[in-house]
């Protein structure tokens, strides 16, 4: 009892140290982007440490729980993490269950389109005025 | 949802992610060489991101020591599995390959 309390005591230490060192890591990081981003706009002048000081203390000091989490996600959307989850959540799905369309819109990069216009009898393919053919299988 | 086994693979696609994303360390962890050519790739990382950001100067090395001790010293495996799931694999479009293969290839079973 008092050795699993222990261990996890240990843990739970280790794991907030883990944590703040990334968090430090993370606030240097963020740092450079404030510095790099105010000197590229006014140069290397009074003005721009002024500005480089000020903006510093309101993200790393009094408003970093917010501008940590909004960098945090800045970057993974920078690396393309959205179309990771478009895959996941959106296209895959579609893609197993095969979104009510054909082998063609499955494979095809019209995405359907000619299968959509045989079934609705769009001008152009021969069905303009017939009656419409039963869903190809 | 369940009907075509979706969550099922939904959660192999997941454990294979996380196999991916954790095997940086795994590699690290069992061959020496790699940990140490993997701890050489991030302080390149570290150094070249770094001065990218300010430029050349003693600001620049002293910054980069500081994240070269707090992310290869100090924390290694985190660094390493950051930085082949994030700057590696995500910004080649891995993973979409890995969702869509593992998707594709159990759609038959």
């Amino acid at each position: 009892m008092v050795g699993g309390l222990l261990s996890a005591g240990i843990a739970l230490l280790s794991f907030g140290e883990f944590f703040g060192d990334m968090m430090i890591a993370l606030k240097i990081f963020v740092l450079m982007t404030i510095i790099s981003f105010v000197v590229m706009h006014l140069g290397k002048g009074p003005l721009s440490i002024i500005l480089i000081i000020g903006i510093s203390w309101f993200v790393l000091f009094d408003y970093w729980y917010f501008f940590g989490g909004i960098y945090v996600l800045m970057m993974l959307l920078m690396f393309g993490v959205a179309g990771i989850l478009v895959d996941f959540f959106f296209v895959f799905p579609g893609f197993m269950g095969g979104g009510g369309q054909t082998q063609e819109a499955q494979v095809g990069s019209t995405g359907g389109m000619l299968s959509r216009m045989h079934k609705f009898g769009a001008p152009g393919t021969g069905q303009a005025g017939r009656p419409r053919m039963p869903p190809p299988m | 949802m369940n009907e075509s086994g979706m969550v099922q693979i939904f959660v192999i696609i997941l454990a294979v992610l996380a196999l991916i994303i954790v095997l940086p360390a795994l590699v690290m962890i069992t061959i020496p060489a790699a940990d140490i050519i993997m701890r050489i790739i991030l302080i390149f990382l570290i150094f070249t991101t770094v001065r990218g950001y300010i430029g050349n100067g003693i600001l620049s090395i002293l910054i980069s020591g500081v994240l070269i001790y707090y992310l290869v010293i100090k924390h290694p495996f985190a660094s390493a599995i950051i930085y082949v799931a994030i700057f590696f694999l995500l910004t080649l479009q891995v993973f979409s390959v890995v969702i869509f293969g593992i998707g594709m290839g159990l759609r038959k079973f």
